[in-house]
């Protein structure tokens, strides 16, 4: 992992897939009776489903970095050693910003479609829910002195901590109404909801933006390790 | 097969044993149990007043019931699972560390603050009933609901609680690291509760009931696989 961190052909892939991304979603026309490359027109959404390349593929490494702090934490119970809780940490923290991206994003899309910032959606309460969670993980980490005590409780409740997050944000929305696609009755990423014009730019888009974030959490944890070893280095 | 069979039973056998040994010592210890019911009865009768003085006690809806229920219930049960811990002196648990595995340990504690935590939420249920009325319809859910989300609570606080307690904090960090985590069950419990108000169930009541099992199921199997990794110091 540490070796495919410092790589660069996957950073330069996924800039480039954003910015074609970026560029042509907010580019391309939406579809006015004339053929040739458009997206669909659609009667609530209008111009606001090029959000979809960016709310959607924010959420999506949300959740990954989310999922790579939890191995990372595993790993960490399993042999502790510094530079896995430095990996836990920082994967959370950078899975929280792009959380918050992702809450932002929403926030704006569902003001111009259902009228509102906020609606109690089972997915928006479990956003919501979800920052909460992380940010006690945090408080966690910064009320106990001992590193490997802090490491050891911090990775234990971040286990703890993700594996209700992921029942409360993937199968209760799923049983429950919500105003988003596919949960509800309402139809999913289907063929006749993501049209295939809109798919070629949003498989790209969500490459782009979790290669954006694994980039930002590398440096980050990176920013952050030798900012300790400075501390005792200093000391 | 009975090698395993046996190492099960013996397993079961010592859990029995240190839930008796911790009850005993939890009503020996009676202000612990005592000072949880002071806060309890001091808490409704804060509510009481408050409606009272509002005037709003005679045509109280049940939502405010269910509302001010939970939040008196959910601060219960933390107190009452985080006392469980923080009243363990070090020698005490270096006593235990060497008598006993740490899954006998968290296993034994997850039951004996179920049950606690149950009588608690029980005997505030009754009080809730004496002082502000009965709304509920359908008083078997409401039994069912209340057992289940309560259990779901101190399932959830007592590994918190264990958290809190090992980082050296206080309760307050516990209610900071358990709240985020129990909003989930909240939110499915504050639906079956309030099935209890009406005259018929709906049709997601069976879907709620199994979401809300599963969420006493998931921090009951992680406290008994992480709290190996937490326990020694």
């Amino acid at each position: 992992m540490e070796r495919f961190l410092k790589q660069f052909w996957w950073k330069i892939i996924g800039i480039g897939l954003l910015m074609f991304a970026i560029v042509s979603g907010l580019w391309i026309p939406l579809y006015q009776g004339v053929e040739g490359l458009s997206f669909p027109n659609l009667p609530i959404l209008n111009e606001s489903i090029r959000n979809l390349l960016f709310h959607v593929p924010m959420w999506f490494s949300m959740v990954f970095l989310l999922l790579l702090s939890f191995i990372y934490s595993i790993a960490y119970l399993g042999t502790p050693d510094r530079m896995k809780d430095n990996y836990a940490v920082g994967f959370a923290q950078v899975g929280v910003l792009f959380g918050a991206l992702g809450i932002f994003t929403g926030m704006v899309w569902a003001k111009s479609t259902w009228g509102a910032f906020w609606t109690n959606d089972p997915k928006l309460n479990g956003a919501a829910i979800g920052m909460l969670i992380y940010f006690a993980y945090l408080i966690l980490r910064s009320s106990v002195e001992d590193e490997m005590k802090r490491g050891k409780l911090a990775a234990s409740y971040n286990i703890f901590a993700f594996n209700i997050y992921i029942a409360f944000i993937f199968v209760i929305p799923r049983l429950t109404d919500s105003l988003h696609p596919g949960n509800g009755g309402n139809p999913a990423f289907s063929s006749y909801d993501l049209d295939n014009t809109l798919r070629l730019f949003f498989y790209p888009a969500s490459l782009g933006w979790i290669a954006l974030s694994m980039w930002i959490s590398s440096i980050w944890i990176r920013y952050n390790f030798l900012t300790q070893e400075y501390e005792e280095y200093e000391d | 097969m009975q090698n395993r069979y046996l190492c099960f039973m013996k397993f079961g056998w010592q859990v029995l044993n240190f839930v008796w040994l911790e009850l005993k010592l939890e009503f020996r210890l009676k202000y612990a149990i005592a000072g949880l019911l002071m806060f309890v009865l001091s808490t409704v009768y804060l509510v009481y007043f408050s409606l009272e003085y509002q005037g709003v006690r005679g045509d109280l809806l049940p939502t405010i019931w269910s509302i001010f229920f939970w939040l008196i219930v959910l601060f219960t049960t933390v107190n009452a699972t985080f006392q469980s811990f923080s009243k363990l002196s070090q020698g005490k648990m270096l006593l235990y560390y060497t008598l006993v595995s740490p899954q006998v340990f968290i296993a034994a504690k997850l039951i004996v603050n179920a049950l606690v935590s149950l009588i608690l939420s029980l005997l505030t249920g009754l009080i809730f009933i004496f002082i502000l009325g009965n709304p509920s319809q359908q008083f078997a859910v409401l039994l069912l609901s209340l057992s289940i989300g309560t259990m779901g609570y101190s399932l959830l606080f007592t590994y918190i609680s264990a958290i809190a307690s090992k980082s050296g904090g206080n309760a307050s960090l516990a209610v900071v690291l358990g709240f985020p985590l129990a909003l989930p069950l909240l939110s499915i419990i504050v639906k079956l509760f309030g099935e209890s108000f009406n005259p018929s169930l709906s049709l997601n009541f069976d879907n709620n009931l199994w979401i809300a099992l599963g969420f006493n199921f998931i921090p009951l199997l992680l406290a008994l696989i992480l709290f190996p990794y937490i326990w020694r110091d």
